[in-house]
């Protein structure tokens, strides 16, 4: 998914030239034809990522539309404060972009998984948060983020999933059956399982879910409307985007469905593993996402 | 007119019932100096070429509201409403008054950003400059030397940062916390140009200002003194927190006139 990212950027800054690439010493092998055609609007700061959010905010001021790459721990946890007060406090036109999602980096421990990262921005004023489910999401994310006006937190992971079918927007169904009112919503990576996980049993719905913040109220209260059952399936804590749906829900007065969460216990963990490995830990394989559909049939 | 100013700074702060006079007043020389070497009207333009200015210790912002009302920048019924309910004139700097180019107020974001102003106008050919005003116990925050380092390396020439030296920090004295110096040998490391002046001699600030004789990001250490101008506030920290009401307002006044 990272390839086709770069392949769009690439394409789009020889089009818009407000477009400055900012990237905290990551993306070997990536960035590379970047830095080649636009050395005026390429700058690699080092492991600095409070200076590359100050630097993206000061570039604004020249008319600049950074985007910031790096990995999201980082990218995020190192410099919450920079992108509160220098991106969100000033509304400014900054996409980060962050890849190794989730638990992406499972073997290389906690300080580098992100499970944490969407309930810590989640908060702050004019951040628009997105996590593209597949090859087919990101282009349509990236072409809206590009149009943005206001910051943007674009999570990607490393694993790619294939949609295989033409979607016209971000937020859409990746699997639809009329058989059952079980619906998973999920996003990021975990699209990927969930919808293996609905192959399973062949009446479950799944719905990719690439814009988190906002949360669109009116696909929200669509989708509760047809299913009564709604499992949010997140590489995140639940602090991600089940707790955005169940506040929705909350606030909109709905009292017929139930809202269930798969997703990482709010602990760091002792023990390192690959992604699989943890993904088994904290019931996000397709495996036993099915399990858990099965549980809330009977 | 830097007399003009620290009775300005005094006033609204009397008037609004405010703190950080100390840290204010140690700036008033720094600052004039600075609006002085800026074309205000690109500045009040909002020219793409304009100098752009950052009081990246945001907690001296009566300072620089009060420079700029005496250069225009601010009228005086706006700056009568500082640290009044409804204005935007808070207790820390805003983006929300006009011509403030950042908000500032936790510290170490104002460097980052002036590099980042620095890069972006030399990617756009343009030879405005930026100038950006810390404190000395804000060099603690280690953002700061990120900027430094990668400003140096990059040689922004156009990037000038004025350190306010005054030596205390919220609870006492810097070094006695966490010592910065040597700062000139410190910032000459990172491939800065380094002038080290009186931060209350206006002519030798303006002097250091004007130098170009150099391809290196260009620092001015300026060495003052936290509540300068009033006797009983000078090189004492309680002026820090304290608001001048009642008899010390009229003692301050007094000194000032």
């Amino acid at each position: 998914m990272r390839g086709d990212f770069f392949d769009r950027l690439l394409e789009t800054m020889r089009k818009n030239e407000k477009i400055f690439f900012l990237m905290g010493d990551t993306g070997y092998n990536l960035v590379e034809p970047l830095f080649e055609e636009f050395p005026d609007r390429t700058l690699n700061v080092g492991v600095a990522e409070q200076n590359l959010i100050g630097i993206a905010a000061g570039l604004c001021s020249l008319g600049y539309e950074p985007i910031c790459y790096g990995i999201s721990n980082f990218l995020i946890h190192r410099c919450l404060e920079q992108i509160r007060n220098d991106l969100c406090m000033h509304d400014y036109p900054v996409t980060l972009v962050g890849t190794s999602t989730g638990l992406d980096n499972g073997a290389l421990w906690a300080t580098h998984y992100v499970v944490d990262d969407i309930g810590c921005v989640k908060p702050f004023p004019n951040m628009h948060i997105y996590s593209p489910s597949s090859v087919e999401s990101i282009n349509k994310v990236f072409d809206e983020v590009i149009n943005l006006k206001h910051p943007a937190y674009v999570r990607i992971t490393k694993k790619s999933f294939n949609e295989n079918q033409q979607i016209h927007k971000i937020n859409h169904f990746v699997l639809k059956n009329e058989n059952s009112d079980i619906l998973i919503i999920s996003h990021g990576r975990m699209t990927g399982n969930a919808f293996v996980a609905a192959k399973f049993s062949n009446d479950v719905s799944v719905f990719a879910m690439d814009m988190i913040k906002p949360l669109d109220k009116k696909i929200v209260n669509t989708l509760t409307d047809t299913f009564k059952k709604i499992i949010v399936v997140e590489d995140n804590f639940n602090s991600g985007l089940f707790n955005s749906i169940a506040q929705l829900v909350t606030e909109l007065h709905i009292h017929d469905v139930d809202i269930y969460s798969i997703s990482p216990p709010e602990d760091y963990g002792d023990n390192v593993g690959s992604t699989e490995y943890l993904d088994e830990m904290y019931g996000l394989t397709p495996e036993k996402i099915n399990e858990f559909i099965k549980g809330l049939k009977k | 007119m830097n007399k003009e100013i620290r009775k300005t700074i005094l006033h609204i702060i009397h008037n609004g019932g405010a703190s950080h006079i100390g840290s204010a007043l140690s700036l008033v020389e720094i600052l004039d100096g600075v609006f002085k070497n800026c074309d205000i009207e690109k500045i009040k333009k909002e020219q793409i070429d304009r100098d752009r200015i950052i009081l990246s210790k945001g907690h001296g912002t009566s300072a620089l509201y009060s420079t700029m009302f005496h250069h225009k920048l601010i009228s005086e019924n706006e700056l009568n409403t500082y640290f009044k309910n409804g204005s935007v004139l808070g207790g820390h700097t805003s983006h929300h008054v006009p011509f403030v180019e950042h908000s500032t107020g936790a510290l170490g974001h104002g460097l980052p950003v002036g590099v980042g102003m620095a890069i972006g106008l030399r990617s756009k050919k343009l030879d405005s400059k930026v100038y950006v005003i810390v404190g000395d116990g804000e060099l603690h925050e280690g953002s700061n030397w990120e900027a430094i380092m990668f400003a140096g390396h990059e040689k922004l020439k156009n990037l000038v940062v004025l350190v306010d030296c005054n030596e205390l920090s919220q609870v006492g004295n810097l070094n006695d916390c966490c010592s910065i110096e040597p700062l000139e040998s410190k910032f000459r490391s990172f491939n800065f140009q380094v002038f080290d002046v009186d931060g209350h001699n206006e002519q030798e600030i303006d002097q250091a200002i004007k130098i170009c004789d150099s391809e290196l990001p260009k620092v001015i250490l300026c060495r003052t003194t936290k509540g300068k101008g009033i006797s009983f506030m000078e090189c004492n920290n309680l002026w820090h927190y304290k608001s001048p009401q009642g008899e010390d307002f009229e003692k301050a006044l007094l000194e000032l006139n």
